[in-house]
């Protein structure tokens, strides 16, 4: 047994100093095959790749224009149905007002509740389409804004990854050695890489945009809303006074 | 009155309007200070009425009642063992054949007796609707009441579209007014999802960061 295990000692002492040579020997073959790769289709793939990533990209861009446009318009046309049908409703209320109406005093506080009451309503829509086009213009831009700022982003990373495989390109025609070569690009491209992530999270804040633009347009629209609840409560009253209850 | 008995009357009022047509957000409108308790009501009658399509009583409960019934018997052929009369089972109350002796004879007479009062009770009364001394008596009645004269072209329209003729009640007229804009502001408020639409690209952004550059 004690001899069983000598002997494996021994071997293991022996071929050890091979061992870093086994080593190199894989290292350097992985690297002359990175040299050889950067020579011919590398950049060619690299490229398609990040073709595919831009295409996908434009794709995404036109799939958010059609949707956004689509709930745009179908919010529109829905709005418009019922602001008409609510502007025959107001009238068939003031038609039954002024059907109540017995007096000439009567008759007068229900075309003054008729005007109070418009006025508001009037009032109230211009505040709340203000509103309304202020957020969607200002989403508008802050898109355009994203869109201008991705596509830089995406130009410096292209950038830096191809002068990567360039200066990669030029180093292994220079006979630099391959080992050297291959870090030195793998440092570029992840240099690259953080940079993107970078540009990216402060690309990202345009979140903090649209949520300043919703909170703008709510706090405008139910505002509106007050005021609208404030004249219409008072036009109550007074038609109510009139009608002496 | 208590918070709880002041929910359960306006609930009792939402179902009301609800089943007279009204339109939820009208209703929710019109009571500004239960929306979040009626919304989950709704929410809760909504999920009801999917679940209650897929509700099946268990198999073992229904052969329970099957057998405690008894009228049903295990043995296939025995099943209409009553048309021959010669059922071992319990006898129910009134038995198939009373039923169906009730069904040929009674019923043959009865039932279209019953339907065509009820159809010439109908045409009699949508004829004096249209006519001017039932819209003079209708007129009678307090305006507050709602309903006006029939006949009214503006009144029909209002039923085709499912709202409720206006009332002439100032207050009335007023809360239906809040409430169209309250309506309004509901289909405006939709608007704020839209900004989800400013990072639509992001999930494709990352990916420019994870691809292979060897």
């Amino acid at each position: 047994m004690n001899k069983l295990l000598s002997s494996i000692v021994g071997a293991v002492l022996i071929v050890s100093p091979a061992l870093p040579a086994f080593a190199q020997t894989d290292t350097s073959a992985s690297a002359r095959n990175f040299c050889a790769r950067i020579g011919s289709n590398l950049r060619v793939e690299i490229d398609q790749r990040i073709a595919e990533r831009e295409a996908r990209l434009k794709d995404r861009r036109a799939e958010r224009e059609v949707k956004l446009n689509e709930r745009r318009e179908d919010r529109k046309e829905r709005l418009e149905d019922h602001r008409e049908r609510r502007d025959e409703r107001r009238d068939e209320h003031y038609a039954k007002l002024m059907e109540r109406a017995t007096t000439t005093a009567q008759k007068a506080a229900v075309a003054s509740f008729q005007q109070a009451v418009e006025s508001a309503v009037s009032s109230r829509k211009a505040t709340v389409d203000a509103a309304h086009n202020a957020f969607k213009t200002g989403l508008d831009t802050a898109i355009a804004n994203r869109k201008t700022s991705v596509d830089a982003a995406i130009a410096t990373f292209k950038a830096s990854v191809r002068a990567a495989v360039e200066k990669a390109k030029a180093d292994c025609a220079a006979s630099v050695d391959p080992v050297a070569v291959r870090n030195a690009y793998r440092t570029s491209v992840e240099a690259a890489r953080t940079k993107f992530r970078q540009d990216l999270v402060a690309i990202d804040k345009i979140r903090a945009t649209v949520k300043t633009l919703q909170d703008t347009r709510r706090a405008a629209i139910k505002k509106a809303m007050d005021d609208f609840k404030v004249a219409a409560e008072k036009a109550r009253a007074d038609l109510k006074s009139a009608f002496g209850r | 009155m208590k918070e709880k008995e002041k929910f359960e009357a306006v609930l009792a009022m939402a179902i009301s309007r609800m089943e007279a047509g009204e339109a939820r957000a009208e209703i929710l409108a019109r009571f500004p200070d239960f929306q979040k308790e009626l919304s989950e009501a709704f929410r809760i009658a909504d999920r009801f009425s999917l679940l209650g399509k897929d509700i099946k009583p268990e198999r073992a409960l229904l052969e329970k009642i099957v057998q405690e019934i008894g009228a049903v018997t295990p043995v296939q052929e025995k099943r209409f063992s009553y048309i021959s009369d010669n059922s071992k089972g319990r006898w129910l109350f009134i038995n198939p054949f009373q039923i169906q002796r009730i069904m040929n004879t009674q019923m043959k007479f009865v039932l279209p007796l019953a339907v065509l009062v009820i159809l010439a009770g109908g045409v009699y009364y949508f004829n004096q609707a249209g006519s001017p001394e039932f819209a003079a008596k209708t007129a009678e009645a307090p305006l507050s009441q709602g309903m006006p004269a029939g006949g009214d072209s503006s009144v029909r329209e209002m039923v085709a579209t499912g709202e409720a003729p206006s009332t002439g009640n100032p207050d009335e007229i007023v809360a239906d007014i809040i409430a169209s804009a309250a309506q309004e502001d509901a289909v405006l408020n939709e608007a704020a999802a839209d900004g989800d639409f400013a990072t639509y690209d992001s999930a494709v952004l990352t990916e420019f960061g994870q691809i292979s550059y060897e």
